[in-house]
């Protein structure tokens, strides 16, 4: 079963949340950002070009419209690799673990994994981000020597920062797996 | 304005966390307000200031309202802290430039304050104290985006050297388009009045008050055999400490069973280790001891040990040390500046001029009451002082003030600069009205940046109808909120 | 605002006190507000010529220094012989000594005790350790331009200005720093000169001036204000010549200055009086007006 829903981010952007239930146990949490554009990408190349045009009437050195050219294209690449995420999904299994991946827009992914054992709870916390104030979904991880206590806060959806009715959502589904962990944990 | 954006999405929450039946709600009353204490001062920092914005949140709580505070970073305890009931305190990360108190540029603190008068849908904004520039900054703000504004003067000042000249003027420009102002004696708002050039209608007498419960007689902890003086003070040259210093050899000299025992800490302690050991008033047994700093539960054990309450401060608008001090069941001495006056009645209070000489005297004729039986046992002198300061009437007292202050309106930006320019002189005037504009300037940038709707509205979690205390859901998903309670507590 | 339905509200009497609940709603104003407050009760009247009289420190204190910079400019032109300079100002070092004394009838030194032999050990030590230094003051500042010399003597007199001690009681007041700054202007501008005995005499005609000459000045105004007075005009009237022999315009300003001061700003002084509104009333943080030390020393 899948579904798809349309949410916004804190800065008022798109995002798109896609549910993947596969089964009572096993859910899948998908967060995408629209892609980079090309208007955005023009206006960023534009803007860099015409001050490196400027610097050079006024120096009148060629070297600088040369170093704009490779300025634009490595920060270009760089950015494509390792500041703009495109996903991120949240797998959440029950009697397994939790899995965050991060998919960069040039491809690559980096993953975390929780096991359940180290997952005390999954909840919606406020922070000061910026100049905002702002509600994030995170996990608690347990600590290995006293099981009431909080070792680590791990934030989700870092880079989508999505708003709060996007993070009740997920949050729900994730407490349903959980209790549902803690039923199966309990009862035998 | 608040209002205006709140039916952009964020809405889903009412469904998410239903209310509490209509049967509990009719206890509440019909008009309750969402307010907003600012303060450079609570708590980890200690003193009056900091326990009236808790009490007084507490009792507004109790009575329905939603409340919120926000203050500045302390070390590492910045973010948002949830406290008692729910009460949620914003650590914003501002930095600290003297005294505990905020550097201000009048606009940086724009951005944040606006995002949480926003998302808790803030309608009055009481700022607090006149030492902390947050507060002012915050009143600024409140009154560009249109929210009522509650300003409540904790101190007294002069009006004689430079740096009250000019702190007067800047009171006088923040306070003259703030809705209401509170005062906590009479002193005070004649004091108030004086200094921001204000219309005595305007400005309320609401005094602070103590807990009685925390504040109990216990006579078998002291000895009868000797008497003992207590004094609970910061040893500050403005709470009298020198006057302190001139009494104890000149009461010792004469009264051998005389006993001094001091709470508090502070730069004036040398001189009173001084004075002990000038005048040997420590060696056989001893007869002046220094407590050092006190916590705030302590200071009833120190109280019950004395007969005698002995104030010097020499300036003071509503003096707690001596309501605490009647409720413990001694007889307070103390200097007769500022409000204290007001505080107690007659038979309770001994009042004398700021010097050593009318001091002595003044404890001389309570050592004799003393002495002579004629003095109403300490429970009694409980029960009569319990009646008359309580957080309860105090919370009572500001809600009329909110609920007048939300009828008021608030003027608008032309009426505003008119004031301003009219009211704070022609130099000062035109420098804040022009402040005044870029500020709204920015307002308005800030708008366009993140509009209202963007701003998601937070959860309602102060109360008894709080957002965890009645759903299964709300509880478990606030539970490292829960935590950190038990953290802060 | 008050919720309680008022009905005696005419009869009952609004009491200034807090511990009562009373009839009236929080922010009632009564006839008796601020019926304690009180204005002016220390202000003082002035009187102009006491003002005028007074001014005179201030008078002298810029005519030590024009005349120090007059003397300097003769010596550097070569006008001034250091030999004569020498002269006039032991002997005039001399008679002021005499009258330090014959003013108070001596009762000054015999408060402080210090026997005139001191003295005369200390004026002996001074002189012959400036006559050894001299050749280094001379050589100290070679390096330094003359420019940023003039610069720096500039300042320092000013600041010498600025911080003297004319008898008010403020926290910028600092004798020590107001000499220092004198003679340390003076070090600058004898290293100038053409000779080292030029220099010699010209630090020892600071210290005579900047120095001694305020102690006497202080004693004579103490003692015999009228004669204090003649020296004022006296000195302001050589000052002013002395000047002008150098410079007209120079004069001219300097006069005005003068007159300023000792006329005009007094005269400002107790007119602005007129509009002082000085507020006192129960907030005012208590003095204590006892003498505390009796109980510590």
């Amino acid at each position: 079963m899948e579904e798809e829903q349309s949410f916004s981010d804190i800065y008022g952007g798109r995002l798109a949340l896609q549910h993947r239930y596969y089964s009572r146990s096993c859910r899948e949490f998908c967060l995408s950002c629209p892609r980079l554009s090309l208007r955005s990408l023009t206006a960023v190349t534009c803007t860099v070009w015409l001050a490196a045009y400027g610097l050079f009437t006024l120096c009148e050195n060629s070297m600088i419209l040369s170093a704009a050219i490779f300025i634009t294209l490595l920060g270009l690449l760089g950015y494509l690799h390792f500041v703009k995420i495109d996903q991120e999904t949240l797998l959440i299994i029950d009697s397994l673990g939790i899995q965050m991946t991060s998919s960069y827009a040039s491809g690559k992914e980096s993953t975390t994994f929780i096991e359940m054992g180290k997952v005390k709870d999954v909840i919606i916390n406020e922070a000061i981000y910026m100049q905002k104030v702002i509600y994030y979904l995170c996990i608690l991880l347990k600590d290995p020597v006293e099981p009431n206590e909080i070792s680590q806060v791990v934030p989700l959806f870092q880079s989508a920062k999505p708003r709060l009715d996007c993070l009740i959502e997920v949050y729900r589904s994730c407490q349903e797996i959980l209790a549902h962990q803690k039923d199966t944990s309990t009862s035998p | 304005m608040a209002y205006r954006g709140g039916d952009g999405p964020g809405q889903p929450l009412s469904a998410t966390f239903p209310r509490v039946s209509p049967g509990g709600l009719s206890t509440f009353r019909t008009r309750t307000h969402n307010i907003c204490m600012v303060s450079d001062f609570f708590y980890p920092n200690m003193g009056g200031v900091e326990s009236h914005i808790y009490q007084l949140s507490q009792c507004l709580i109790e009575r329905g309202h939603k409340v919120i505070i926000i203050t500045h970073a302390y070390g590492t305890r910045k973010g948002v802290r949830y406290l008692t009931n729910g009460l949620k305190v914003y650590y914003l990360p501002l930095k600290v430039m003297y005294n505990q108190s905020t550097a201000t540029t009048l606009f940086h603190s724009l951005p944040l304050l606006r995002y949480i008068f926003v998302r808790e849908r803030v309608t009055i904004i009481h700022s607090h104290s006149s030492f902390s520039a947050m507060a002012h900054d915050a009143l600024f703000h409140a009154k560009t985006m249109g929210l009522q504004t509650v300003f409540t003067d904790h101190s007294l000042f002069g009006f004689a050297d430079v740096s009250s000249v000019l702190t007067n003027k800047l009171l006088t420009v923040s306070l003259c388009d703030t809705n209401h102002i509170i005062c906590v004696s009479y002193t005070s708002k004649e004091n108030t009045v004086l200094r921001a050039a204000l219309n005595p209608e305007i400005v309320s007498v609401i005094p602070n008050a103590v807990d009685p419960t925390d504040f109990t007689p216990d006579p078998f902890r002291r000895h009868d055999s000797v008497i003992t003086i207590v004094v609970v003070s910061r040893l500050v040259y403005r709470k009298g400490t020198d006057l302190l210093s001139g009494i104890i050899p000149e009461l010792c000299q004469k009264y051998p069973n005389l006993n001094f025992l001091i709470g508090g800490e502070g730069p004036k302690r040398i001189i009173l280790e001084e004075v002990r050991e000038r005048y040997q008033l420590h060696d056989r047994k001893i007869r002046v001891r220094l407590l050092g700093a006190l916590e705030h539960k302590d200071v009833r054990n120190v109280l019950v040990q004395g007969h005698i309450f002995l104030n010097t401060s020499l300036t003071e608008a509503f003096c707690m040390a001596i309501v605490e001090a009647a409720s413990c069941g001694l007889q307070v001495v103390s200097t007769k500046v500022g409000g204290i006056p007001e505080v107690l009645p007659e038979n309770l209070i001994i009042l004398c001029e700021p010097s050593v000489k009318s001091l002595c005297e003044g404890l001389e004729r309570a050592i004799f009451r003393l002495k002579s039986g004629a003095l109403p046992a300490p429970e009694n002198i409980h029960n009569v002082v319990k009646t008359f300061y309580t957080w309860r009437n105090v919370a009572e007292r500001t809600e009329k003030v909110y609920d007048r202050v939300s009828l008021e309106a608030v003027l608008p930006m032309e009426k505003r600069l008119d004031r301003l320019i009219s009211h704070c002189g022609p130099i000062t005037g035109y420098i804040f009205a022009l402040l005044a504009v870029l500020n709204f300037l920015f307002l308005i940038f800030l708008k366009w940046m993140t509009p209202d709707s963007v701003i998601d509205v937070a959860i309602d979690g102060t109360g008894p109808r709080g957002a965890w205390t009645h759903h299964q859901y709300s509880h478990n998903k606030r539970g490292g909120d829960n935590n950190e309670i038990s953290k802060t507590r | 605002m008050c919720a309680q339905p008022v009905t005696n509200t005419q009869e009952a009497k609004w009491q200034k006190v807090l511990y009562e609940r009373q009839p009236f709603p929080d922010n009632y104003v009564d006839r008796r507000f601020l019926e304690e407050l009180r204005k002016n009760i220390y202000a003082r009247k002035y009187q102009y010529w006491a003002v005028v009289f007074e001014s005179s420190v201030v008078i002298q204190q810029l005519c030590s220094v024009c005349v120090f910079v007059v003397i300097w400019w003769y010596m550097d032109e070569g006008l001034l012989a250091p030999h004569w300079l020498l002269g006039t100002g032991l002997a005039s070092s001399l008679i002021g000594y005499v009258l330090f004394d014959l003013i108070d009838g001596g009762e000054g030194r015999k408060k402080s005790g210090r026997t005139r032999w001191a003295d005369l050990k200390s004026a002996l030590v001074f002189i012959t350790f400036t006559y050894g230094f001299s050749p280094v003051l001379k050589t100290l500042t070679e390096s330094v331009s003359t420019d940023t010399i003039y610069a720096m003597s500039v300042f320092m007199l000013l600041g010498h200005l600025i911080f003297f001690d004319y008898g008010a009681n403020a926290a910028i007041v600092s004798s020590t720093l107001s000499l220092n700054m004198a003679i340390f202007a003076s070090v600058c501008l004898a290293s100038r000169l053409p000779r080292s005995l030029h220099a010699f005499i010209m630090v020892t005609f600071a210290i005579q001036i900047f120095a001694l000459w305020p102690m006497l000045q202080k004693k004579l105004k103490a003692c015999t204000p009228r004669s204090y007075v003649g020296v004022t005009l006296l000195f302001a009237f050589s000052a002013l010549g002395g000047l002008l022999s150098i410079s007209f315009v120079g004069a001219t300003l300097f006069a005005l200055l003068l007159i300023s001061i000792s006329c005009l700003c007094p005269f400002y002084l107790i007119r602005l009086q007129l509009f002082k509104e000085n507020i006192h009333g129960p907030w005012d943080e208590a003095e204590i007006k006892e003498d505390l030390s009796r109980f510590l020393s």
